[in-house]
């Protein structure tokens, strides 16, 4: 309820908001003006929000941008989240964190006093004071509006500044949709040269204001003082208009207020152009603009006396409003520029609008007006006869009695409506009852004929729609199958692809011959099928042609291979077998095959059998005599046949030769010893001095072997049973045989033993050669130098367990201890240098100062070379070093390691072989000694029966053997 | 007692070391009063056995030293100990605070000390880090030695000989040649310290001087036990049976040859120790005195 109510033009808003302000009131002052309605809520005495009656995001926008709160990104969000929340924009930007509730309540405050400064424009107006009702509205409550906390005499003081201003500015800027020009040549005002800036010929005063970063106020201020100086004046008419042209297609929204404001400055001269300008602008905004346009557009033609025009618009009107009155109205007045079969519509519209508005003075007026268009029309006497009966016009009887003539025979339902008015009217007027009944009668009858043809109807349509339906199933089904037919003719490119959819299409064409798929599945199928046709006939032509190419090119290849056989027919006749097999092995098997069977089985290949060594007797599987190795077989080139190859002193072999063989078949015999010892212990170590072999095995025995009758001739217990075999060192045909527990002997050039040296404190664990006497190592680390006497020369002490030794070409005596280290002596048994530590565990050292590791690297002056790992003890010839791997033997020459690969690996150290045969002596785990050249070729094998310890070369150019079991023998080089 | 032991602390306290050092680094100290950081390896009686640090140390009776528990290691405590005639007594003990803190405060003052000290600041926090995290914490210790690189592989050496981090620092780095500077060992493809590649090769260092394991137990024993080896060899045997006084010749008819032999000369005898593949043979003149499984 109101406590305080009365016009502004009595009780000003500074008079007001002191009152509520003193007070220290609560509550809410309403003020309105033309349906403008502002509401300002007071909390005891303090502004606390201003609920403006226009739009007010649009000011806090600028607010928020002129604040440089937010930037135009975060308001376009917060705009969509508006759009689907409904929440205020301030909300929306506090939710999404843009703002803080300071910022927001500060921009808040700057709307607010904004707004209230605007009110003190107000001249009139209504005001109304709610007390303690703060929330003005319910929906202020949902949205959770912001409180701020204005002071409404600081409004109240800067508000009558502003309005005094407002008064003189709007002097010069009357309308902010005005444009405003800068004045050619005028001075650019130094000052407020963001405004300036902004004056581009093209923005109104009210986008001014909207981009500017001052307030409204202020801005109006600085362009007021602008037109003052002369640096700024208002825009013509016609630029205005050119502007709101330039608009229209890019920016309609913002070239509607232009032709707004130049159709409110036009007044008495505005014409029809403009007005259509603006409505086909307004088209694309407000369509209710765009009606109020054309409206005031036909109504300044229909005074101007041009209806046809006039009525161009109205019809516009009718369709943009259907039903408005006034368009209506408008149209009929302008009748005559109607055509006829619009009038009607016209005429009905406007008549139902006027029944719907009780209007029926108006109707009756229209009603009469339309009597030379309708007279013929009972409906129209009906209507008439009706709305003058409500008039209480006596006309009603006779225009209800002309309704009944004119309808009682096609129309008798209107003819008895208007009986009944009539009879209402004036019961002496009604019809007669015979009539009466006739009429209703003849009403019966043609509505139980409508009501058949109705029936009619439905059943037709309910046919036509079942009929449809299935029409568009048997549709919906063939085009799937027209889809598949189509999928499958692109699926492939094959003849089989298309032959399927060639089916596919056919199959839609007879399934549903009368649907439109079934119509394009005969187009598609023939289509396809003369495709098939044409591509047919291509390939079959390019098969033609492809086989009397092939046909042509093999005649001519048979000629050229008859050629080849012919000419190492005649090469083989000449002796030369090897050229003959070299010509018949140009020919590849497709050319053989192309010869007849009868042919190729007549074709002999040549193959030479050949043995190592040579000189072998070969035999038919027979055992019919062939020859001598090497020998030629001819044969055909998929017959096989077995030969033995046979030899004395070897292993008899047998080998399978065919035509399709290699040119030449080697057999590699395998052949025995030359003879065979067997000592009856196991052999470890052997060395060979002069024309004795010196073996030692875990028995503890020393044996001397003659070579020459391959027989031992002496022997001696010099270790332990069971021990590792004393080690053997040769040098100038002695050899040392150090036991491992007890006293070390000689074995002299004539096969002698001899005590040498002391008896061990510890086990020995190695020994070499130094001079002319000999170095021992033992477990605690003691090296001693002995002379060849075997007086002891010098002691060493290692400190760690000695593991090898050697004595190198420059005479320093290399000592390798368990711990890793090399300690270097000289020939006195000094230390040379200080010990070195080795990187791994030393498996040799060459006389050259190479070292050779457990892992295969090989180690001199610091530098390291990677090398495959040794399985066997190493041989030293000259400069070359050779030792066994996994896969074969190793030759370490300088820095050169060269690899070589064996079909066993070896069980001991190769040997080389004399410069007669060349290549190596391997002696494999298999048993078996093979001598391999440098390039894999074996050219010798024999058969040993076990592992070989150690290989020797005799004396008489023998290869000495000591095989692990105990056995020894010797092998010829050279085989006789 | 109490009060006694207060007032020597507080007559001390003038004399003591402000900081909390590490157990290794006693020895660079001459304070009367230190506080450690250290882990009891052991404890006998009233006296324990600090983590790196190689005296005895006397435990104060008021002092209740923390237990080990059910923890896999023994905690890492923090110490006072005084310095007494008869050497160092604890005074107080409570448990240390977390590791990454010991780890960050010692990590903090290795900058600032000389070379010895801060390498045993290292090997404390290298001993004493969770294993886990030891190779990484190594690594991490490259920049204090960047000068002294070889130092920084002995502590690796130290605490993670053949240990993967290892081998691969020093690869990638190339140090090879300085680890073997080190002392570090090279061997199937990993890096050892030389006490542990000592124990791979079944070496056994004694008084400077390196022997094979095995026949440094067979010296002692022949120093310890020559007369029962004797008394054993001269038993009856069974023959076709080896036991203790069968001779060599039958050992070797029945079992082979033994696959490694070792033997010593004590007071005029021969002893020998035959490896076969589960049993160990040890022969005194010729006759077996025992026989024992191999050991794995």
């Amino acid at each position: 309820m109101s406590s305080l109510k009365g016009h502004l033009e009595h009780f000003g808003l500074q008079e007001l908001l002191q009152t509520l302000s003193h007070g220290a009131r609560t509550g809410t002052l309403q003020i309105e003006r033309d349906h403008e309605k502002v509401a300002i809520v007071f909390e005891t005495g303090h502004i606390t929000f201003v609920r403006p009656g226009t739009a007010s995001q649009i000011r806090l926008r600028s607010i928020l941008l002129r604040c440089d709160m937010v930037s135009e990104q975060d308001l376009l969000q917060a705009r969509d989240d508006q759009k689907q929340t409904g929440m205020l924009l301030g909300r929306a930007l506090l939710e999404r964190g843009v703002v803080d509730d300071q910022q927001l309540a500060q921009a808040l405050r700057l709307k607010a006093e904004e707004e209230l400064f605007d009110l003190f424009l107000w001249e009139h107006g209504t005001f109304e004071f709610f007390p303690d009702q703060i929330d003005s509205t319910a929906e202020d409550q949902v949205n959770k509006i912001t409180r701020i906390q204005v002071d409404p005499m600081s409004v109240i003081i800067e508000g009558l500044r502003q309005a005094d201003e407002w008064k003189i500015i709007r002097d010069r800027i009357s309308d902010l949709r005005w444009i405003l020009i800068p004045v050619p040549d005028a001075p650019i005002p130094a000052e407020s040269h963001s405004i300036w800036k902004m004056i581009d010929g093209q923005r109104s005063i009210e986008d001014i204001l909207k981009s500017s970063t001052v307030t409204r106020f202020d801005t109006c201020s600085i362009l007021y003082r602008f037109i003052e100086e002369g640096s700024l004046r208002e825009a013509t008419a016609g630029e205005m208009l050119q502007v709101a042209r330039g608009f229209v297609s890019k920016s309609p929204a913002t070239a509607l207020p232009l032709y707004q404001a130049l159709i409110d400055r036009a007044g008495e001269s505005l014409g029809h152009e403009l007005l259509d300008e603006a409505a086909d602008c307004a088209a694309a905004i407000d369509p209710d603009v765009q009606s109020q346009m054309i409206r005031r557009s036909a109504e300044i033609l229909k005074n101007r006396g041009d209806e046809f025009e006039s009525w161009n618009r109205l019809q516009r009107l009718l369709v943009l409003c259907p039903g408005n009155m006034e368009d209506l109205k408008s149209s009929w007045i302008l009748r005559k520029q109607i055509p006829a079969r619009r009038i009607d519509s016209i005429l009905d519209e406007l008549v139902k609008s006027l029944r719907r508005a009780g209007d029926h003075r108006q109707l009756l007026t229209v009603l009469r007006e339309a009597e030379t268009v309708r007279a013929g029309d009972a409906n129209y006497w009906l209507l008439r006869g009706e709305v003058l009966h409500r008039c209480k016009d006596p006309e009603a009887g006779s225009c209800l009695s002309r309704a009944i003539q004119l309808s009682k025979n096609n129309q008798p339902e209107i003819a008895l409506r208007a009986e009944k008015i009539l009879r209402n009217l004036d019961p002496e007027l009604a019809l007669d009852e015979n009539l009466v009944e006739k009429l209703r009668k003849r009403r019966d009858i043609l509505d139980s004929s409508r009501k058949l043809k109705k029936k009619a109807a439905m059943a037709s349509l309910v046919l036509a729609s079942i009929f449809l339906i299935l029409h568009l199933s048997s549709e919906w089904r063939a085009q799937g199958l027209l889809a598949a037919a189509k999928k499958i003719e692109t699926s492939g490119l094959e003849l089989s692809s298309l032959l399927s959819a060639v089916e596919a299409y056919e199959r839609v064409a007879t399934e549903h011959p009368w649907t439109f798929a079934g119509s394009s599945g005969t187009t598609e199928g023939i289509r396809l099928r003369r495709q098939i046709d044409n591509r047919r006939e291509s390939e079959q032509f390019a098969l033609e042609t492809n086989l009397n190419k092939q046909r042509s090119e093999r005649i001519q290849k048979l000629v050229e291979v008859r050629s080849v056989i012919s000419k190492a027919k005649s090469q083989r006749k000449a002796g030369d077998a090897t050229t003959a097999r070299a010509t018949l092995d140009s020919l590849s098997d497709e050319d053989l095959k192309m010869l007849p069977e009868i042919e190729l089985n007549s074709l002999l290949f040549p193959v030479v059998i050949t043995s190592k060594p040579a000189g072998a007797r070969i035999y038919r599987s027979d055992r019919s005599f062939l020859g001598k190795s090497p020998v030629v077989v001819d044969l055909r080139h998929d017959e096989v046949r077995q030969y033995t190859v046979e030899r004395s002193g070897c292993r008899t072999s047998k080998v399978s030769v065919s035509g399709s063989s290699n040119a030449v078949v080697n057999v590699s015999l395998v052949r025995g010893p030359l003879r065979t010892y067997s000592l009856p212990n196991p052999v470890n170590h052997s060395a060979l001095t002069g024309k004795f072999l010196v073996t030692t095995g875990r028995d503890g025995t020393v044996r001397i072997i003659d070579t020459a009758e391959l027989h031992p001739i002496r022997q001696q217990q010099v270790g332990v049973e069971g021990h590792p075999a004393p080690l053997l060192v040769e040098k100038s045909n002695r050899v040392l045989v150090v036991p491992f527990a007890g006293r070390p002997v000689i074995v002299e050039e004539n096969g002698s033993i001899q005590t040498f040296g002391p008896t061990a404190t510890a086990p020995w664990s190695t020994a070499c050669h130094l001079q002319r006497g000999w170095v021992l190592g033992d477990v605690e680390g003691n090296v001693i130098h002995l002379n060849s006497n075997g007086s002891l020369v010098w002691e060493y002490q290692c400190k760690s367990p000695i593991t090898l030794m050697a004595s190198l070409k420059n005479k320093e005596l290399w000592v390798i201890d368990k711990s890793r280290y090399l300690h270097r002596l000289d020939s006195d048994g000094n230390q040379v240098g200080p010990k070195t530590m080795l990187a791994g565990d030393a498996a040799q050292i060459f006389p050259d100062g190479r070292i050779l590791f457990q892992n295969g690297f090989t180690w001199k002056s610091n530098q390291s070379t990677p090398g495959p790992k040794p399985v066997t003890g190493s041989r030293n010839e000259g400069n070359r070093n050779f030792y066994g791997t996994e896969r074969g033997w190793v030759v370490l020459e300088s820095n050169r390691i060269k690899k070589y690969t064996t079909s066993s690996p070896p069980s001991c150290a190769p040997l080389q072989a004399s410069e007669k045969t060349g290549g190596i002596w391997v002696a494999g785990i298999d048993g078996i000694l093979r001598l391999q050249q440098a390039n894999g070729e074996i050219d010798s094998e024999v058969e040993l029966g076990s592992p070989a310890v150690n290989l020797h070369r005799s004396s008489n150019g023998q290869i000495l053997v000591t095989l692990s079991d105990g056995r020894l023998c010797d092998v010829e080089e050279l085989q006789r | 007692m109490i009060s006694n032991a207060l007032l020597t602390l507080s007559i001390l306290i003038g004399t003591s070391s402000n900081e909390t050092v590490t157990a290794d680094e006693v020895r660079y100290f001459d304070t009367n009063l230190i506080q450690i950081q250290a882990r009891i390896e052991d404890r006998i009686g009233n006296s324990i056995q600090l983590g790196g640090f190689s005296e005895r140390v006397a435990v104060s009776p008021e002092v209740k030293i923390p237990r080990r528990g059910t923890r896999e290691r023994a905690p890492l405590v923090n110490l006072s100990m005084l310095r007494q005639p008869s050497g160092w007594e604890i005074v107080d003990a409570k448990i240390s605070t977390s590791w990454d803190q010991t780890l960050s405060s010692h990590f903090e003052r290795l900058s600032s000390k000389p070379t010895a000290q801060r390498y045993s600041i290292c090997q404390f926090l290298l001993r004493e880090s969770p294993t886990g995290s030891r190779g990484q914490l190594w690594r991490t210790l490259t920049t204090q030695w960047i000068t002294d690189p070889i130092r920084w592989l002995q502590l690796g050496g130290d605490h993670l000989s053949s240990e993967e981090i290892l081998t691969r620092e020093i690869e990638r780095k190339n140090l090879q040649a300085l680890a073997m500077k080190a002392g570090l060992y090279f061997h199937q493809d990993r890096w050892f310290s030389r006490d542990q590649f000592f124990l791979v090769k079944k070496l056994a260092e004694i008084d400077g001087h390196v022997l094979d394991l095995d026949r440094a137990r067979l010296k002692k024993l022949g120093e310890n036990d020559l007369n029962r080896m004797l008394i054993q060899s001269k038993k009856n045997n069974v023959p076709g049976e080896i036991q203790a006084g069968t001779s060599r010749k039958t050992l070797l008819s029945l079992w082979g040859d033994p696959s490694q032999v070792t033997w010593v000369r004590w007071q005029n005898h021969m002893i020998e120790q035959w490896d076969y593949v589960t049993q160990v043979v040890r022969i005194i003149d010729g006759r077996i005195c025992t026989i024992t499984p191999k050991a794995e």
